[in-house]
C-alpha cells in the first residue's frame, strides 16, 4: 500500500524537478539571447540571427526584422556553449564575385554601340548584382565556428557538389574535431541549406566584421 | 617481405584514421546543437521570478531601440526601398543601388573609388527640392574629362530628379533620368528612385528619419 503512494509521489516530484529545471534553462537562454541582441542593437549596424529551432535567418537592425529567410536544412557539428554574438572573419567560396573595373579607354562610340546592342538583346550590365553572388560558401567566424552554406535545390551540378561536400563534411569534420580537442580549442561547424536567392542575399549582406547570434 | 611491411603499415594507418574518425565523430556529435550547455543546479534552484522580470526589462530596452515613427529600409541587393512605420510597410519602391564597380584614377594620385551603396543605419540630414549635382572628381575621371578647378563648373542640374534626401557621407536618395534601369544595380552608391515614389518619400519623411540599408 505504501509503495502505491510513494512511487507516484516520487514520479511527480521527479517530473516537477525536470520541468522547473527546463524552465530555468529556458529563462537563462532567453536572458543570454536578449542581452546579446541588445548589445548588437545598440549600435547602428545590421546584424543576423540564426534560429536553429525555427530554421530561419533574420537580418536585423535596432531589434527590427529587415528580412527573414527560411533554412531548408540545418546540421550541427559540435556545440555552442553560450548564446553570444559571433563576428565573421572571412568568407570563402569557389567562385568569389569579381568587381568590374571601369575601363576608361573605352570610346564613346563603342559605348553607344554596346548600348544599342544591349537594348536590342538582353541588357548586359557591368555591375555586381545579387545573381553574381555565390550559392555555396563558407563563413569563418571567431571561436572556430564555421557556417557553410549550400543549395537545397537539387540540380545535376549541385547534386555532384552536394555529394562531394557531404564526403568532405563526414571525413574532415571528425579530424578537425580531434585536432581542436587536442589543442583545447572549440570547434563548431554548421551546415545550412538555402534556396539560391536566399544564399546569395546572405552572402551579399553578411560581410566581414558582421555579427551573428545563433540560438 | 616488403609487401608484408607495406600491408602492415597500411593497416596501421587505416586503423589510426578510423580511430580518429570515430573519436572525432563521437566528440562532434556529442551534445550537438546550438545551446546544449547544462545549467548548473544552483541556477535551477534559484527562483525564476527575478529572471522573468529581467527578461521583460531586456525586451523593453530592445523595443525602445527600434525607430520611432517612419523609417526607410533599403534592400541594396533587391533594389527595393520600403517606407515603414512599425511593422507596416507604407510604400514599396523599385530603386537602383550601387553597382559595386571600381574606378581607378589613371594618373596623378591614382585614387580608387568603389561604387557601393553603404550598409548600416543612417538618418536623413537634409532635404532638397530640385537638387543640383555638384559633380565629384570621379564623375569627370569616369567621363575622361579634366577635373575643373571652379565649383560652378561642377554643377549640373536635372540629373538628380525633383527631390534629394541626403543621408550622410555624400549619399542621397534622389531621382533619375534612367528609369528603365530601376531595379538594377547601376548607381555610384546613391539610391535612385522613380519620380512618383520619390515625391511620396520626400513628402512623408522629415529630417532625422532613420535610413537602414542592408
Amino acid at each position: 500500500m505504501k509503495f502505491r503512494i510513494i512511487f507516484p509521489l516520487i514520479y511527480i516530484l521527479f517530473a516537477l524537478m525536470i520541468i522547473s529545471g527546463a524552465g530555468a534553462e529556458a529563462l537563462n537562454s532567453k536572458e543570454e539571447l536578449l542581452e546579446s541582441e541588445l548589445e548588437l542593437a545598440q549600435k547602428p549596424q545590421i546584424y543576423f540571427m540564426l534560429n536553429s529551432s525555427d530554421k530561419k535567418i533574420y537580418f536585423k537592425a535596432r531589434g527590427i526584422i529587415l528580412k527573414e529567410i527560411p533554412v531548408d536544412d540545418i546540421k550541427f557539428w559540435g556545440y555552442l556553449s553560450t548564446i553570444k554574438p559571433y563576428t565573421m572573419v572571412k568568407r570563402s567560396s569557389f567562385s568569389t564575385p569579381v568587381r568590374d573595373k571601369i575601363n576608361l579607354e573605352e570610346s564613346d562610340e563603342e559605348e553607344k554601340k554596346e548600348e544599342k546592342k544591349d537594348t536590342k538583346e538582353k541588357f548586359q550590365l557591368k555591375a555586381l548584382e545579387l545573381s553574381d553572388m555565390p550559392v555555396s560558401y563558407t563563413l569563418s567566424l571567431d571561436d572556430n565556428l564555421f557556417i557553410s552554406v549550400s543549395l537545397s535545390e537539387k540540380g545535376k551540378v549541385s547534386s555532384l557538389y552536394s555529394a562531394a561536400y557531404s564526403l568532405n563534411w563526414y571525413l574532415s569534420r571528425p579530424l578537425y574535431t580531434v585536432w581542436n580537442t587536442i589543442k583545447k580549442k572549440p570547434y563548431t561547424a554548421i551546415n545550412l541549406r538555402l534556396k539560391k536567392e536566399d544564399a546569395q542575399s546572405l552572402y551579399w549582406s553578411f560581410v566581414e566584421g558582421g555579427k551573428i547570434i545563433i540560438y | 617481405m616488403k609487401k608484408k611491411i607495406l600491408l602492415i603499415l597500411l593497416i596501421i594507418t587505416a586503423s589510426l584514421f578510423f580511430i580518429l574518425e570515430i573519436t572525432g565523430w563521437y566528440l562532434g556529435n556529442y551534445n550537438s546543437g546550438a545551446k546544449t550547455v547544462k545549467e548548473n543546479t544552483a541556477n535551477q534552484k534559484k527562483s525564476s521570478k527575478p529572471k522573468k522580470a529581467k527578461n521583460v526589462s531586456l525586451e523593453d530596452r530592445l523595443r525602445a531601440l527600434s525607430p520611432k515613427g517612419l523609417y526607410i529600409v533599403i534592400n541594396t541587393s533587391g533594389n527595393r526601398l520600403y517606407l515603414k512605420k512599425g511593422e507596416n510597410t507604407i510604400l514599396e519602391a523599385v530603386v537602383s543601388c550601387g553597382s559595386g564597380n571600381i574606378l581607378t584614377e589613371p594618373s596623378g594620385k591614382k585614387r580608387t573609388w568603389v561604387f557601393d551603396s553603404p550598409r548600416g543605419e543612417y538618418s536623413i540630414k537634409s532635404k532638397i527640392v530640385n537638387p543640383i549635382w555638384v559633380k565629384p572628381d570621379w564623375a569627370f575621371i569616369e567621363e575622361g574629362e579634366e577635373i575643373p578647378q571652379k565649383t560652378e563648373d561642377r554643377m549640373e542640374s536635372g540629373m538628380l530628379g525633383d527631390y534629394g534626401l541626403a543621408f550622410g557621407d555624400g549619399y542621397l536618395i534622389h531621382g533619375t533620368l534612367y528609369t528603365r534601369l530601376l531595379g538594377r544595380n547601376v548607381s555610384h552608391g546613391c539610391v535612385r528612385v522613380g519620380d512618383k515614389d520619390l515625391e511620396a518619400v520626400y513628402k512623408q519623411t522629415p529630417i532625422g528619419t532613420k535610413v537602414i540599408l542592408f
